[in-house]
C-alpha cells in the first residue's frame, strides 16, 4: 500500500480527530473506517506518530490503565489546523483526478 | 537494534509491547508479530529521532567541554603562575601569538556550539557539522594550550609543569563529547 504510506500523516491525524487513542486503537480505527483497505505494517505507524508529536501536531501521555500503562495520542490545535489543510488539499487532488479520469472515459 | 537513548528506547519498547499484546489477543502471537513488520526496518525508521537525540547530547557535551576548558585554564593558572620576568606588554612573541590563537580558536568553538544548538530543531546535519567544528576547535585549543604551558614553564622559573598536562586533560571531555556525535552521525546516515 504505497499510496497509504504516502498519506500516512493525514490518515493518522484524521484517525485522532474525534478522540484520543493509543497506537493499536489508531490502527483499528483506520482499518475499520477504510473497510480493510489500509492495511500496512502496523509498526510503521509509531515513527510517524513520534514525528508528528515532535512537529507539534500531536500530543501524547502515558495513561495508567490496569494492568499496564499505555501511550495515548491526541490531536493538538496545530494538528487540527494541519488536518483541515491536508484534507482540503486531498479533496482538491481527488476531484482533479476524478475529473481527468472522467474526461478520458 | 535500537541505539542507547534511555527514555526514547524505553518508550518505543513499551509502545511496541503494548501493541503486540493487544494484537496477539485478537490474532494470536505469530500473526501479531507478522503484521507489526520487520524489526530492522522499523528500527531504521526511528533514525531521525535518534540522530536528533544524539546531536543534542553532543552539542551540550561540547558546550560543557568548552566551559571546562575555560574553568581549568583560566582561574587555575592565574592563581599558581609566578610573576613573569618581562614587563607589561613585553611578553615574548612566540608565547603571545599562541595565546591569541587559543583565544581566537576558542571563540570559534563557542560560536560553533551556538550554531549547533540553534540548528538542532530543523537542520540536524548542520548541527552535527557545527558540533564537529566545536570539538575540533577545542582540541586545537587543548593542544596549543599545552604547548604554551610547556614553553611558559621554560621561560618563567617556578611555573608548575603540570599546567601542560592540565591543558591536555581537557581532551578527555572533548573525547567523551565525540561519542554521541559519532552515534548521531551514524543515525543521520540512515536517513539517506
Amino acid at each position: 500500500m504505497g499510496d497509504a504510506r504516502g498519506h500516512l500523516d493525514l490518515l493518522l491525524l484524521a484517525a485522532l480527530e474525534k478522540s484520543p487513542a493509543h497506537g493499536y486503537a489508531i490502527i483499528e480505527r483506520l482499518r475499520a473506517r477504510s473497510d480493510g483497505t489500509f492495511d500496512f505494517p502496523e509498526g510503521t505507524m509509531y515513527p510517524a506518530l513520534h514525528r508528528l508529536e515532535r512537529e507539534g501536531l500531536l500530543a501524547s501521555k502515558w495513561m495508567e490503565n490496569a494492568p499496564r500503562r499505555r501511550r495515548v495520542y491526541s490531536l493538538t490545535r496545530r494538528g487540527q489546523t494541519a488536518l483541515g489543510r491536508e484534507a482540503a488539499d486531498w479533496r482538491r487532488l481527488s476531484r482533479a483526478i476524478e475529473a481527468v479520469m472522467a474526461g478520458g472515459a | 537494534m535500537l541505539p542507547r537513548a534511555p527514555r526514547l528506547r524505553s518508550r518505543i519498547l513499551a509502545e511496541t509491547q503494548d501493541h503486540l499484546r493487544e494484537a496477539a489477543r485478537e490474532l494470536g502471537p505469530e500473526a501479531a508479530v507478522e503484521r507489526f513488520g520487520a524489526p530492522r526496518a522499523l528500527a531504521r525508521q526511528f533514525a531521525p529521532a535518534y540522530a536528533r537525540f544524539y546531536a543534542r547530547l553532543s552539542a551540550y557535551a561540547a558546550l560543557v567541554a568548552g566551559a571546562g576548558f575555560v574553568t581549568l585554564l583560566y582561574p587555575i593558572p592565574e592563581n599558581v603562575l609566578p610573576p613573569a620576568p618581562w614587563p607589561e606588554g613585553g611578553k615574548p612573541d612566540y608565547l603571545a601569538w599562541k595565546q591569541h590563537a587559543v583565544a581566537a580558536v576558542f571563540l570559534v568553538a563557542i560560536g560553533a556550539c551556538a550554531v549547533a544548538l540553534v540548528s538542532l530543531r530543523r537542520h540536524v546535519a548542520v548541527s552535527l557539522l557545527a558540533t564537529l567544528t566545536a570539538l575540533a576547535s577545542l582540541s586545537v585549543c587543548a593542544v596549543l594550550g599545552a604547548v604554551v604551558s610547556f614553553q611558559w614553564a621554560e621561560a618563567v622559573p617556578g611555573t608548575p609543569g603540570w599546567l601542560a598536562w592540565l591543558s591536555l586533560g581537557t581532551l578527555l571531555p572533548i573525547g567523551l563529547a565525540a561519542t554521541p556525535l559519532a552515534r548521531a552521525w551514524t543515525a543521520a546516515r540512515q536517513l539517506r
